[in-house]
């Protein structure tokens, strides 16, 4: 039998609802059996090598990060900093949602938890104030697919370490796309204030405005902590985790005081938890991975891929539609593990440079997120908003058009990527 | 009898759950203690190898936890379609056939440990790469004796699978209430 | 542009094949008498008989990147093997990690489910710490005392192990790579420039302690990081071959190129022992001559594009140094005694200086 069956096999598993982790493990098993034939030692050694590197080391540092920030009310106070620097613009809220996003989601490594986290602040906020539901709710769903662009991110953390490109590099690559997006996300919430003659904050005395900042400044340094480390050679993207662990748990313990040792210890527990199933499963997907390139699968793909469509545009709108409609099934971080090594090789044939490839597939898995019919964090906003499913899909239209509109620039212009990080000398290629 | 077992299989998850709560710790010692110690220009070497074998041994402990309780990473759309009996069965041979995966790897990993013998780390003359291949090796037995205990739980009804609606119902009453609680002490506050 | 290429080389390669097999008769015939049996010998001194009906496919796993002279010569490697064999081997090279690190490689060449690796003398440090000088910076000074050594029965003794209890078979010796070099934003004239100088190093104990003896800061830095941290001061130099700078276009953010020649790299292939010996004759000709031709071609485009790497250095805007290196070979060989009486006991000083000057 022809290998390249293992990936229909790796499919049928992963939709029956096996645990990712063992679909790839017994895809592995199977590409092994028709290709290189069983080399035991190379199961064993190779999910210990997924693991054995320091880049993966971020993952659960960040969620420890962000779970301390969350215990210490972060969001909260992130979202009245927010609102004290944008809320008197037209459309106040709604900007404030997008800002509030920008910064801070995406490292507590699931959908829901942000939706359920910061949406609750934003909706119950802007429902106060007199915004139509339809309109929080979507403002908030889109927003979130901000998150993961911006760093910290772990869906980036996982596809540099699949792919082996510089964790920086794809950090510092987001910057640029996720300041389109929120422009662009700006400008239509602008369009929507005008129209629907939406309330705006009064502008905030100067004292308001200092209280905002001493309460919500310190949170959101986090991601420019991040950025600053790695252009000055600081740290690097991996120790940027600990060092936001540690900053972290500075504020909650010393300057905000709201976890005491305690809290601490379930919080660390909590971060265990949560960390087991992204750990193994990148364990399996690195045997998985090298499975696949033993047997020649991804140069296989490849030359059909190359053969078939000879324009690179061509194929970038090919894997924007396919990615969107993973997106829309599919968890992030198990589309990342299971597609990169595929994708990869065939986008670099394209002429395609890694950094860019790994931006456009989180843009489209994010977007896919919030997409009808199985986007997890429309269910999320469905529940969290008490709006009917139908409502918020019809809500969301101009707002998948704005999100569509952000990916086509970002794919077409490849420079939005890749300028900042080969400025900064980060191997931009 | 089934209440001491469960009582033990609570306490191996207790243990497991405290051990890498530690090694969370000590890697994020390591990796700042590293920061600092460029800064300051002293020379270091090994740090990095011994944050990643750390988490190797995090990763590889918590694994059998993951099977007992049923909180790998699946995708189940499909699954959550399926009536609840039928459910049960199919994930009773999902476990099964978790505990034969695991079974294999652990028939790896002992090539594995007999393979590294006598190799040790590159900056970490000390460490043995053969003791970490133990550990994982651990770590795998165990995920082959919990999936099969998960399987019959699941079988007798000691256990019950909790659907993904159900689970992100569940995460969201817990961030409603966290909110609440919040909104009502600054009401207090105020 | 690229179907042309690939025709050039494979040209080039031919004239190659013909030219180096004349110079090899004598070379291979000396050389596999200790190492294998008579009956390869005599295959390799002409055109390898037939039957070739066994079909096998093999892969070399390796870490240097695409378009070094490494990875080009890993590629030549598989075509001459295919060529030799009448089509009967495949070598499939992964290049760039693609399919495993060295650390890794080597454990699975080892269990015998990886058939070739590309790396230097990796074993040295992998399993045969007590010949730790054959990796010390200032040791070895020239190609000639390298290949004296490597060759020596000396180094033998530690192949024979290499081969017997790590199934790690050298394929065709080791070919020069380079010397490895230094790069600096302060000028570095004599050992006494280096006190202070934060060098990056990679995570090597032995280098790490041997640089710190001559009074520099190691900082242990990821390749991938060096350029950013060199940028912004986390270090002040780096060593290495010329090519490795060259890769990572050092001269944008360093002042100098300091020519230490510190270590004599060398790199080859390594092949699962196992494997080779269940091979017919003919086939482990096929290997033995693919093989060191193979070599051969690595240590001439290596020493062609030394000279070209260390040009570009130079009109990057680095000022190139030809420091006095007397005072970096006392410095180091102050550390060596207690290595050998420590560590490095298969030999001592004395018979290894003896064997580099070709006394034995
Ligand atoms: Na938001
Ligand atoms: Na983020």
């Amino acid at each position: 039998m022809d290998p390249i069956w293992g990936l229909l096999l790796l499919l049928v598993l992963f939709l029956a609802g096996l645990p990712v982790t063992y679909a790839l493990g017994f895809s592995a098993l199977f590409i092994m059996r028709f290709s290189t034939g069983m080399k035991w030692i190379t199961i064993g050694q190779q999910m210990m090598a997924g693991l054995n590197s320091f880049t993966i080391l971020a993952v659960p540092l960040f969620l420890l990060a962000g779970k301390l920030m969350n215990k210490c009310g972060v969001t909260d106070r992130l979202f009245k900093f927010a609102r004290a620097i944008v809320g008197w613009m037209p459309g106040g809220l709604g900007h404030v949602n997008i800002l509030a996003s920008f910064i801070f989601a995406g490292m507590s490594g699931t959908a829901i938890a942000d939706a359920s986290g910061l949406g609750l602040i934003e909706i119950k906020a802007m429902k106060d104030a007199g915004y139509d539901k339809d309109f929080s709710c979507a403002v908030t769903a889109a927003s979130s697919t901000l998150g993961p662009i911006i760093p910290p991110s772990m869906p980036l953390v996982v596809y540099g370490t699949i792919s082996g490109t510089s964790i920086g590099a794809l950090f510092v690559a987001g910057v640029i796309p996720g300041i389109i997006m929120g422009v662009i996300m700006m400008a239509l919430v602008f369009i929507y204030a005008l129209i629907r003659k939406y309330p705006r904050d009064r502008v905030g005395s100067k004292r308001e405005l200092l209280h905002a900042c001493k309460e919500g400044f310190l949170p959101c340094m986090t991601p420019v902590i991040i950025l600053l480390g790695i252009y000055t050679g600081i740290f690097t993207p991996t120790e940027s985790a600990a060092i936001v662990v540690v900053y972290a748990a500075i504020l909650g313990i010393l300057v905000y005081r709201e976890i005491n040792f305690r809290e601490f210890v379930d919080v660390l527990k909590e971060t265990v938890a949560d960390a087991i199933g992204i750990c193994i499963l990148i364990s399996a997907a690195t045997l998985f991975g090298n499975v696949l390139v033993k047997a020649m699968i991804p140069q296989t793909v490849m030359e059909f891929i190359v053969n078939s469509i000879n324009n690179k545009y061509v194929f970038l709108l090919i894997l924007n539609l396919a990615l969107l409609l993973v997106g829309m099934f599919m968890e992030t971080v198990s589309a990342i593990t299971i597609l990169t090594p595929i994708i990869l090789p065939v986008a670099v044939a394209f002429g395609i440079n890694p950094i860019h490839l790994g931006i456009i597939m989180v843009l489209n898995l994010m977007i896919g997120v919030v997409s009808p019919p199985f986007g997890v964090v429309l269910f999320a906003i469905n529940k969290v908003g008490e709006i009917s499913f139908g409502r918020l899909v019809k809500a969301m239209v101009p707002w998948f058009i704005v999100l569509l509109a952000a990916l086509a620039i970002v794919t077409m212009l490849p420079w939005t990527c890749t300028w900042l990080p080969s400025t900064m000398g980060l191997g931009g290629l | 009898m089934v209440k001491t077992f469960n009582k033990i299989l609570d306490n191996i998850e207790k243990a497991v759950i405290t051990i890498d709560s530690i090694l969370l710790v000590i890697i994020t010692i390591i990796v700042v203690f590293q920061v600092i110690a460029r800064k300051l220009n002293i020379s270091m070497t090994g740090t990095e190898e011994l944050a990643r074998y750390a988490y190797v041994i995090f990763a590889f402990l918590a694994w059998p936890i993951a099977a007992l309780r049923g909180t790998d990473v699946c995708v189940t759309f499909l699954f959550d379609k399926l009536p609840g009996k039928v459910r049960h069965v199919v994930l009773a041979v999902f476990h099964i056939s978790m505990s034969v995966f695991a079974g294999i790897c652990v028939y790896s990993l002992i090539k594995n440990i007999e393979n590294a013998k006598g190799i040790i780390a590159a900056s970490n003359r000390w460490l043995h790469i053969s003791w970490v291949y133990i550990i994982v090796a651990v770590g795998l037995v165990a995920t082959v004796i919990f999936n099969i205990i998960r399987c019959i739980f699941l079988l007798t009804g000691q256990a019950v699978y909790v659907s993904q609606d159900e689970k992100d119902a569940m995460e969201l009453e817990a961030a409603k209430e966290a909110f609440e609680k919040q909104q009502e002490l600054e009401k207090k506050g105020e | 542009a690229c179907g042309g290429d690939k025709k050039e080389t494979t040209k080039a390669a031919e004239e190659k094949t013909t030219k180096a097999a004349e110079e090899k008769t004598t070379k291979a015939a000396e050389e596999k008498t200790t190492a294998a049996g008579d009956e390869t010998t005599k295959a390799a001194a002409g055109e390898i008989e037939g039957p070739f009906d066994e079909k096998y496919t093999w892969s070399l796993a390796t870490t240097y990147a695409t378009g070094t002279p490494m990875v080009d010569a890993y590629y030549k490697f598989a075509d001459l093997m295919n060529e030799y064999s009448d089509g009967a081997i495949t070598l499939n090279v992964f290049p760039d990690s693609s399919l495993m690190g060295e650390n890794d490689s080597f454990l699975a060449l080892k269990s015998g489910e990886l058939e070739f690796c590309g790396f230097g003398p990796t074993p040295f440090y992998l399993y045969s710490e007590d010949y730790g000088f054959m990796l010390a910076p200032f040791l070895i000074e020239t190609r000639e005392a390298y290949n004296n050594l490597y060759n020596s029965d000396l180094v033998e003794q530690a192949k024979e192990l290499w081969r017997t209890e790590y199934n790690t078979r050298d394929v065709a010796g080791m070919a020069y790579r380079g010397y490895r070099n230094m790069s600096c934003n302060k000028a570095i004239n004599s050992v006494d420039d280096l006190k202070g100088v934060k060098l990056r190093l990679n995570d090597n104990q032995l280098w790490s302690e041997s640089w710190s003896a001559l009074g520099a800061t190691p900082v242990p830095i990821a390749l991938g990081e060096l350029y950013t941290s060199i940028q912004n001061g986390a270090a002040d130099a780096s060593e290495g071959p010329w090519e490795q700078m060259k890769s990572i276009n050092l001269e944008e953010v360093q002042d100098y190129i300091i020519e230490t020649k510190h270590i004599c790299e060398s790199v080859g292939m390594w092949m699962a022992e196992d494997l080779y010996q269940s091979l017919p004759d003919n086939y482990k000709a096929v290997v033995d001559k693919a093989g060191q031709e193979a070599i051969d071609y690595l240590e001439k485009e290596a020493i062609a594009r030394e000279d070209d790497y260390k040009q570009q250095l130079i009109d990057g805007g680095c000022e190139f140094i030809e420091p006095d290196l007397s005072g970096f070979k006392e410095k180091a060989e102050a550390i060596w005694a207690d290595y050998f009486k420590s560590t490095w006991t298969a030999s001592t000083l004395e018979e290894v200086q003896a064997i580099m000057a070709g006394e034995q």
